[in-house]
């Protein structure tokens, strides 16, 4: 049995642990924290077996369980999927850390946060397109319970939106893996489901033209890109911020994810016949996510434009088709999961102790919550993408990418970065200083639960930001299966 | 006439003891309820052990007029076990209503008709046999006397029937007048040599209506909002999860006596129909407020979902027994639930059901496990029998493909419904509390509703942990002792 395997019931076996625990809520906590503390334990002595320069899978595990179709249980992870999970493991640690004080149904609250971790783990790390899917529609149960119950005032409007948009597109992405599962079939003369199998298969073009769109619009959904967004601004203003956290932190990449593990490397040709389409809705999103950013009024609807507008720089460094490209691209994804996780719990601090994120209400908040307020400005700071952050090496790598792929539209690229400058320092000068409501005067600083993963979260962008080839090493080969060309061979 | 040999009596077995039992039945006292109970739910599951050990025979019985197979056995047993869990659970319901020995009689006669269906060789037995089930079905919904939507259900339930069998006769004397044979294996053949004429295809038509009735296709599914929102419960259970089964199996048989010459006009046919069926199905369920009548439109969709896999064909066949087993559990169980429900919150309109996450929690953790199979979210029963379908369908393209998307586009339009329900229960807080459970001997406490639930629940979570049993039992029936004849 895999490493992989284990890490991946240890969540499930903790939330059956709840199950049994539920006439005592006050112990769910801890047994949530020594679970996901486990499993960010267990995927950190796994990372130290990991071999960077090896080619191909590691960990990894194949179970016959449904053989008549070639389904079967294969895990493993490559140098693509094995930050993203890691990213994960600590996320979701971080997230049982921060909900220290969550008391209403607790048991059924870290429940499905173990459940959800299960989920979006076994996306990352399946390697069978059956087990990729029932863990992509795993994720979206617990989530739609998160926002649906612990959420702000139009949560059921908001999880209904959440889970319709996402389960319609994953549906699609079903019929697309239906297609390309007969069409690898007839090549290899047996039914498998196994991803790397049918990876290796190489469609003609024609079925890839079919078939890329359904993936794109699958994956763009999840991303998310503008115009099947909507759903992002709702699902993170009314979701919890537990679940808005692993919402941009983790679920977001799993977008990101399938369009490079799935849609790009399984429809290479047809990807790089649709580059024109796939711009276009990348620039969309950066230029119109930061605009919109500008104009609100709530704190975390800001933020989560200003996903949309980062992972647009996914999108954008992916279609470049450019080793720099990529690993920006790859880099972004880690990088906007770090942070973004960073910005949306400096924005729940502010909830929890200010009682509201609208920037209208808040005001002068730096003497009341410096330690916040700092925490704040240095989250902006990362996702603004200002050098020494992770976000910079990550922007930079991407717009590297596009302007030698695509010359000038860098500019427009670009445009997202500078205008990210300025709602985030917009935002910031309102919310931390001048003249601060009457009804803020009472409001404490930050909880040590809420600093110390902010902090953790802080040191790994910084660190990062300073050493990425601690990072990209890792990441290497995920740019070379799909250019062909290493990121090392082109600096030499 | 060839005699029946006892070795081929026993292979009549099965059905005999339903005809005795049901007698055994009617002549106890009549206060003996529980008895009434015991036999009928041992004899079924007797029936069901004797089917079993059928398995691998393939012999026909009185002159090829009755075939015992795989595929067969395969039919009888799923039916027989459906038909056990919803006998298991009607105890609690039986224990309160006026005829409680009619309804355990009528039930295994229906069972009878049911079980004569799938091994029928010729039009003749196979019609005799489904209005046996459909003339025994009649009267369940007028089980509680005290229900004046029972009658209602009863009545239309019994006029569209009529209507049907009189459409499926016109179908059956067309089909007779020009090939002069109701063997089905002769039938096929007598096509394959007079090739396509219209009068075949009018008489295709007229039987796909007969059997769309009871299958409940739409535009012949306006009876089944009615009567499997006015029967109990428990009754509807038994409907829409063993009785409607029983249409598919015919509607099987008739489309692979017309595959070889009519192909793909019964494709299209049959394919437009079940588009048609799963869509508006879905649409009317999300307007519903009612949960029972939004589960009856529900289960008028999955009737078009099940039949996408008869279109498709092959595998997807496999994909629809799958498929058919698993909205039998959920439909059998689910009406359970809504069964406790009504008697512990007085309905079960939508706010009936709000914040039952927090008053019965085991209830409504089994009921979101059904809603979400019912939605076709894995690794749930409910999803691999999509799942069969579907993939076949988008490996063939072309129209099976068109066909596959409506599928799935429907199958997430279900979920908003189905997750609708979900929300009131585990999002909303309760505005109505809950009746105390009666124990008293008239209204009993509902335990047996809860066991059949559970049962269901657990088989759904088996079979959905751990498809590959099941299919490679389907398909080894379905393709190794096919065809129906």
């Amino acid at each position: 049995m895999s490493i992989i395997t284990i890490l991946l019931a240890l969540p499930l076996v903790g939330a059956l642990l709840l199950l049994l625990l539920r006439s005592q809520p006050q112990l769910s906590k801890y047994v949530a924290i020594i679970c996901t503390g486990a499993v960010f334990i267990g995927s950190l002595v796994m990372l130290s077996g990991y071999e960077a320069a090896a080619d191909g899978y590691q960990f990894l595990q194949e179970t016959k369980w449904f053989p008549a179709f070639g389904v079967s249980f294969a895990v493993g992870l490559d140098s693509l999927s094995l930050p993203l999970f890691m990213l994960t493991t600590l996320l979701c640690f971080l997230v049982v850390v921060y909900s220290w004080d969550v008391t209403e149904r607790a048991p059924f609250y870290y429940g499905l946060l173990l459940v959800l971790e299960t989920g979006v783990l076994g996306v990352f790390s399946a390697l069978d397109f059956f087990l990729f899917y029932i863990f992509w529609e795993v994720v979206l149960i617990p989530m739609f319970f998160l926002i649906g119950i612990w959420g702000g005032e139009r949560r059921s409007y908001a999880s209904m939106k959440f889970l319709i948009y996402t389960h319609v597109a994953s549906l699609i992405m079903l019929l697309a893996i239906g297609a390309m599962f007969f069409k690898a079939a007839d090549v290899l003369g047996y039914y498998t489901f196994s991803i790397p199998e049918i990876t290796e298969v190489g469609f003609d073009l024609n079925f890839e033209l079919l078939v890329f769109p359904a993936l794109l619009f699958a994956f763009c959904v999840k991303l998310p890109v503008v115009p099947v967004h909507t759903w992002l601004p709702d699902a993170h203003v009314e979701a919890p911020t537990a679940a808005s956290v692993l919402l941009a932190g983790v679920l977001l990449k799993m977008g990101g994810y399938g369009l490079i593990r799935v849609a790009y490397m399984l429809c290479p040709t047809a990807a790089r016949q649709y580059t024109w389409l796939v711009v276009i809705l990348a620039l969309l999103s950066i230029v119109y996510g930061a605009f919109v950013a500008f104009k609100q009024d709530d704190l975390k609807k800001l933020i989560a434009y200003s996903s949309i507008s980062h992972m647009g720089f996914v999108l954008i460094g992916i279609a470049s088709f450019d080793e720099i490209g990529i690993m920006g691209a790859v880099f972004q994804m880690v990088a906007h999961g770090l942070i973004s996780a960073m910005l949306f719990m400096g924005c729940g601090v502010i909830q929890h102790h200010a009682g509201t994120r609208l920037i209208s209400r808040l005001g002068g908040l730096y003497s009341k919550m410096p330690a916040a307020m700092t925490m704040l400005i240095l989250a902006f700071f990362a996702s603004m993408g200002i050098p020494g952050f992770m976000g910079f090496f990550a922007e930079f790598s991407v717009m590297l990418g596009v302007f030698r792929s695509f010359g000038w539209v860098v500019l427009l690229v670009a445009l997202g970065a500078v205008l990210a400058v300025g709602y985030y320092l917009w935002a910031f000068q309102r919310v931390a200083y001048g003249t601060m409501p009457a009804e803020l005067a009472g409001c404490k600083d930050i909880h040590w639960y809420e600093m110390l993963p902010m902090l953790v979260l802080l040191v790994l962008t910084i660190y990062f930001g300073l050493q990425p080839d601690v990072l990209v090493e890792y990441m290497e080969g995920s740019v070379e299966s799909l250019t062909g060309l290493s990121y090392w061979d082109m600096e030499a | 006439m060839n005699s029946l040999t006892l070795e081929q009596l026993i292979m009549l077995l099965p059905e005999l003891l339903l005809l005795v039992l049901a007698v055994i039945i009617m002549l106890l006292p009549g206060r003996a309820r529980t008895m009434a109970w015991l036999v009928a739910a041992g004899g079924l599951a007797a029936d069901l052990l004797m089917c079993l050990s059928l398995w691998g025979v393939n012999d026909y019985i009185m002159g090829g007029a009755y075939a015992v197979n795989n595929f067969a056995v395969l039919v009888k047993v799923m039916l027989l076990g459906l038909a056990l869990l919803n006998v298991i659970g009607s105890h609690d319901f039986t224990a309160r209503v006026y005829r409680a020995r009619e309804y355990y009689a009528l039930l295994l006669m229906a069972m009878l008709g049911l079980l004569i269906i799938p091994s029928s060789t010729d039009f003749i037995t196979l019609v005799v046999a489904f209005e046996l089930v459909s003339i025994t079905t009649y009267v369940l919904p007028l089980a509680e006397l005290n229900n004046s939507q029972g009658g209602e259900a009863a009545l239309k339930y019994f006029i569209s029937g009529a209507f049907a069998s009189a459409l499926i006769l016109y179908g059956l004397s067309l089909l007779y007048g020009f090939t002069g044979t109701m063997n089905l294996q002769n039938c096929a053949q007598a096509m394959a040599i007079l090739g396509a004429h219209p009068l075949l295809i009018v008489a295709l038509v007229l039987l796909l209506a007969g059997f769309g009735y009871k299958m409940a296709l739409v535009p012949f599914h306006w009876w089944a909002a009615d009567t499997y929102t006015g029967s109990p419960s428990p009754t509807t259970g038994f409907l829409s999860g063993v009785t409607q089964k029983g249409a598919f199996v015919v509607a099987l048989k008739i489309i692979v006596v017309y595959s070889a010459v009519f192909a793909p006009l019964a494709a299209l046919l049959l394919g437009v129909l079940c588009a048609v069926t799963m869509t508006v199905g879905n649409v009317l369920a999300l307007k519903q407020k009612d949960v029972k009548r939004m589960i009856a439109y529900s289960s008028v969709a999955h009737a078009g979902n099940i039949g996408v896999g008869f279109v498709v064909g092959g595998t997807a066949i496999v994909g629809s027994f799958v498929h058919i087993l698993a909205h039998a559990l959920m439909a059998i169980a689910c009406f359970f639930a809504l069964q406790i429900v009504l008697e512990r919150k007085g309905g079960t309109m939508m706010q009936h059901f709000r914040g039952l996450g927090k008053q019965m929690p085991g209830l409504a953790a089994a009921l979101m496990l059904l809603l979400l199979s019912f939605g076709g979210v894995p690794p749930l029963l409910g999803f691999w029998g999509k799942m069969l379908m579907v993939v076949p369908a988008v490996g063939l393209g072309g129209w099976y493909l068109v066909l596959a998307l409506i599928l799935v586009l429907n199958s997430a339009l279900s979920l908003v419904y189905y997750a609708a329900v979900i929300r009131e229960m585990y999002m909303r807080p309760a505005e109505i509390e809950l009746l105390p459970p009666a124990a008293d001997k008239i209204k009993p406490s509902g335990r047996s509703y809860q066991l059949a639930l559970w049962l269901s629940v657990a088989l759904l979570l088996a079979f959905g942990l751990l498809p590959n049993w099941l299919t490679e039992i389907c398909s080894s029936a379905l393709f190794n002792s096919m065809l129906p004849w």
